[in-house]
């Protein structure tokens, strides 16, 4: 797995680097990664959800409270918060780190998980959030400093979609 | 008997709110805390139903040294009833959620909610695990009430039976733009 483990890093390094200190978090297969990494170096404070949406609430309410937060879920979870991400994180400018395990994409097992996975992108890009497909390590470290950038300085919410071809096939 | 005026109560909820950070829900709940008990360190939210349970959680983590308070609409808990087991969890004890409990969505023309039925909020917070509840049906309930929420340590769960009265406190939020809102509360919270 130190492949999987590699990029994992990389998101753990960047946020950092950039004084994240909570990770607002709702389980899958990809997010996963990341958040075994951050607590195995127990520098981050671990938000766990009951649903998706409810990580928009907490991030702002960190950045209410001068604190950064980022949110990692799964595809589906997105299609539940749209309406906090269009109603709070863009108008209330909020720095919205939005870490996407990409689902519906190349080598989804599970067809009900096409529909919306398919669609994301262009939702999330009609509402003029920056979107960002991480489909291999390649220039990794920098698409996540950008992205992290972007949602930071310009205060934003920006979307990171981690594909099945970095983060392991699920089967 | 009747439920207590609302107006009273946010009065009330004024007289003796002091330092704690608050975020309000809905514009409805928002226009009441605007009109009666504003201060430069209430965040307002114009949208986003269900999220303010979310935003207090997020704030009061963020922010430990100081006493947050949620003020809610019953229409708004039902919408995001599960946020209450993340704030369970978490267990903030510098955290009061308020919730003015109408029985119904006043906003759009008074049609009943679950709150008006079978559903108790006071027992779906506890069977979230929040078992710091309580209910007030009176002003002065609520003024003995709100009062221990912001002395003790909580998370603290304050259902407060309410009748509105809109027209007295209408659009009054809409007045201020979002980004306009989160300034002018982060420069109040960084202030202290």
């Amino acid at each position: 797995m130190d492949r999987t483990a590699s990029w994992a890093q990389i998101f753990v390094d960047q946020f950092r680097a950039f004084g994240v200190e909570f990770l607002n978090y709702l389980p899958d297969y990809v997010g996963d990664q990341i958040v075994q990494i951050a607590e195995r170096e127990g520098s981050f404070q671990i938000v766990r959800l009951a649903r998706e949406e409810e990580g928009v609430g907490l991030v702002a309410g960190q950045h209410l409270g001068g604190r950064r937060g980022a949110l990692i879920v799964p595809t589906a979870g997105i299609g539940n918060s749209i309406n906090a991400i269009a109603s709070l994180g863009v108008p209330y400018a909020i720095p919205l780190p939005m870490i996407i395990g990409r689902r519906g994409g190349l080598g989804e097992i599970n067809p009900t998980q096409t529909t919306l996975g398919r669609a994301l992108p262009k939702i999330l890009e009609s509402m003029g959030i920056l979107t960002i497909e991480i489909e291999s390590a390649d220039d990794l470290q920098s698409r996540v400093y950008g992205g992290l950038q972007s949602a930071f300085r310009c205060e934003e919410p920006v979307a990171f979609l981690v594909s099945f071809q970095l983060a392991g096939w699920k089967q | 008997m009747p439920w207590m005026d609302r107006v009273e109560a946010t009065r009330i909820a004024a007289e003796l709110l002091t330092d704690e950070l608050v975020v309000c829900s809905t514009p409805m709940v928002s226009s009441y805390v605007r009109a009666l008990a504003h201060r430069d360190r209430n965040f307002y939210l114009l949208n986003s139903m269900g999220m303010a349970c979310s935003v207090g959680l997020g704030l009061a983590l963020a922010r430990p040294d100081r006493r947050v308070v949620i003020f809610d609409g019953d229409g708004a808990v039902l919408m995001n009833a599960g946020a209450l087991t993340t704030t369970a969890a978490h267990w903030p004890t510098n955290l009061v959620h308020v919730v003015w409990n109408n029985a119904s969505y006043e906003a759009t023309g008074g049609q009943a909610s679950h709150a008006a039925g079978r559903t108790d909020l006071c027992t779906l917070a506890r069977g979230a695990g929040l078992e710091q509840c309580a209910v007030a049906d009176t002003l002065d309930d609520f003024r003995q009430g709100f009062r221990s929420c912001l002395r003790d340590p909580g998370p603290w769960f304050l259902v407060a039976n309410v009748q509105g009265r809109k027209e007295d406190v209408a659009g009054r939020v809409l007045r201020e733009r979002p980004e306009a809102i989160k300034k002018r509360f982060l420069d109040a919270a960084d202030a202290q």
